[in-house]
């Protein structure tokens, strides 16, 4: 049978869970500057802001290079090396070298 | 060589060829290897500046015209035959399937044809082979040829090879004389001592790239400066042992020794075999698998990792040889190593990957395996 936790020592003080609060109800508050920059009518809601967020960030990851491929000097060594295997090529490696089972 | 000459034509033709046919398409490609005045002696492009036999009339060399079609070729624009240049492959290549102990099983299987009946008696295309196998491999050979190397000055055939392994990779074969005692050979003072150390780092430098190469959430270890230092390191051990030209017979002889035997036994994977393989009845599936049925047959085991030593032949021989052509000099190079590209057929990336697993396998040290720092 598992072993209840140890109560705590005498004297030790006692950690008061203190009492949930629900925050305050966020209004949302346009700054001067703000109604400024928007204009007077039709602020941006928060759902908006968050689809134009997503947007952004999808952009960015899609311009992020995850990119296997070759380019430039590897993919001329590459093909130097394609080169090489046919001008060595057997008859169970007829192209290259033989990938791994 | 033969490897590659049974891409264009039968190997059964080669099997059933006269010896001293074979001697001269050995020679002829010799004499057609490439040969680029512009490149340093030793390289690639250049391995050596020693000529060929001259042929003994103006046809040519005697070829029927089965064997001399092999010597030419056309090109994509032009119908007119020119000779095919040729390129063997790196002394690696030979040492990784000398390392099978495939010579030696099969010495043991000429010796058994040629004193008796106990293997059974071979059939009209198996002499041919049992033929060409003792005159090509386990004889002096004809004076002059490029391939004959052994004399009163070095007579053994097998301590000829040891020899320039030892110089070039500072390895020694894993196995000694049929009766257990080591293989007498002359060691050379110069040897590349570094060879096994600095390429398993190598190893270990692209295995970090392999993995990462991908990671774009991650931090990257790789070190691509690190790489070309390995490889410039590698780079310049191997080309000082050619220097100007140097043991470039030494390896044109054992690279063809040693592709006749790995001809035999990868000749067929589609259920026929090689004559003499059907003689020893010691039809298998797969290259390792038939080499441990004709040892058996002769009673010296082959080597127990011999799959991997043959599946890492090739992609060792053609990165090595890479490598002595100063083609990985900068980082933006080596990236071609560690990085897979679904577009071409043959990569350096696949070869680096098949290499990495089966030197894990014959070394036992895992180059996948992260070094511990010191503290």
């Amino acid at each position: 049978m598992a072993k209840a936790l140890p109560p705590p020592a005498r004297g030790a003080r006692r950690t008061v869970i203190a009492a949930s609060v629900e925050p305050a109800v966020q209004t949302d508050v346009h700054t001067d500057a703000q109604t400024q920059q928007w204009g007077s009518h039709n602020p941006p809601s928060t759902d908006a802001i968050t689809q134009l967020l997503l947007a952004v960030l999808t952009k960015a990851k899609q311009q992020i290079t995850t990119s296997t491929g070759l380019d430039g000097p590897a993919l001329d060594v590459a093909l130097r090396f394609q080169t090489l295997s046919a001008q060595l090529a057997t008859l169970a490696d007829p192209v290259g070298v033989r990938n791994l089972p | 060589m033969f490897r590659h000459f049974a891409t264009l034509v039968s190997p059964d033709t080669l099997f059933r060829a006269h010896p001293a046919e074979l001697a001269w398409l050995l020679e002829e490609a010799w004499r057609q290897r490439f040969d680029d005045p512009a490149k340093a002696l030793g390289d690639p492009d250049r391995r050596s500046p020693l000529s060929a036999l001259p042929p003994p009339s103006s046809e040519g060399a005697p070829l029927p015209t089965a064997l001399a079609d092999i010597l030419t070729t056309v090109t994509a624009t032009d119908p007119t035959e020119v000779p095919r240049p040729f390129r063997w492959d790196h002394l690696i290549y030979a040492y990784m399937i000398e390392n099978t102990r495939l010579y030696e099983v099969f010495r043991r299987v000429v010796h058994e044809f040629v004193h008796g009946e106990k293997l059974g008696v071979p059939d009209a295309d198996s002499q041919a082979w049992l033929r060409n196998t003792e005159e090509l491999f386990f004889k002096d050979g004809a004076p002059f040829f490029a391939t004959s190397l052994a004399g009163h000055i070095r007579s053994d055939l097998r301590a000829n090879r040891r020899n320039p392994y030892q110089r070039m990779f500072g390895m020694e074969l894993n196995h000694g004389m049929d009766d257990g005692k080591p293989q007498p050979y002359v060691r050379a003072e110069s040897a590349n001592a570094e060879f096994v150390p600095t390429f398993e780092e190598f190893l270990r430098e692209v295995w970090v790239g392999m993995t990462y190469v991908g990671a774009t959430a991650s931090s990257n270890p790789t070190d691509p400066a690190k790489i070309v230092t390995l490889v410039s390191k590698l780079k310049n051990m191997l080309l000082s042992r050619r220097q100007d030209g140097n043991l470039a017979r030494e390896e044109f002889s054992a690279v063809t020794a040693m592709s006749w035997f790995h001809l035999t036994l990868e000749y067929k994977n589609d259920g026929a075999s090689s004559p003499i393989i059907n003689s020893l009845r010691a039809q298998a599936n797969g290259t390792e698998q038939r080499l441990f049925k004709v040892a058996e047959r002769v009673g010296l085991p082959a080597h127990g990792l011999s799959k991997h030593y043959f599946d890492m032949a090739d992609a060792i021989s053609r990165i090595l040889t890479q490598i002595e052509s100063n083609d990985y000099d900068t980082t933006d190079k080596v990236r071609a190593l560690f990085t897979p590209d679904t577009t071409l057929q043959a990569t350096p990336e696949a070869a680096m990957r098949t290499i990495i697993t089966h030197w894990t396998a014959i070394t036992g040290r895992d180059v996948k395996a992260r070094k511990v720092a010191p503290n």
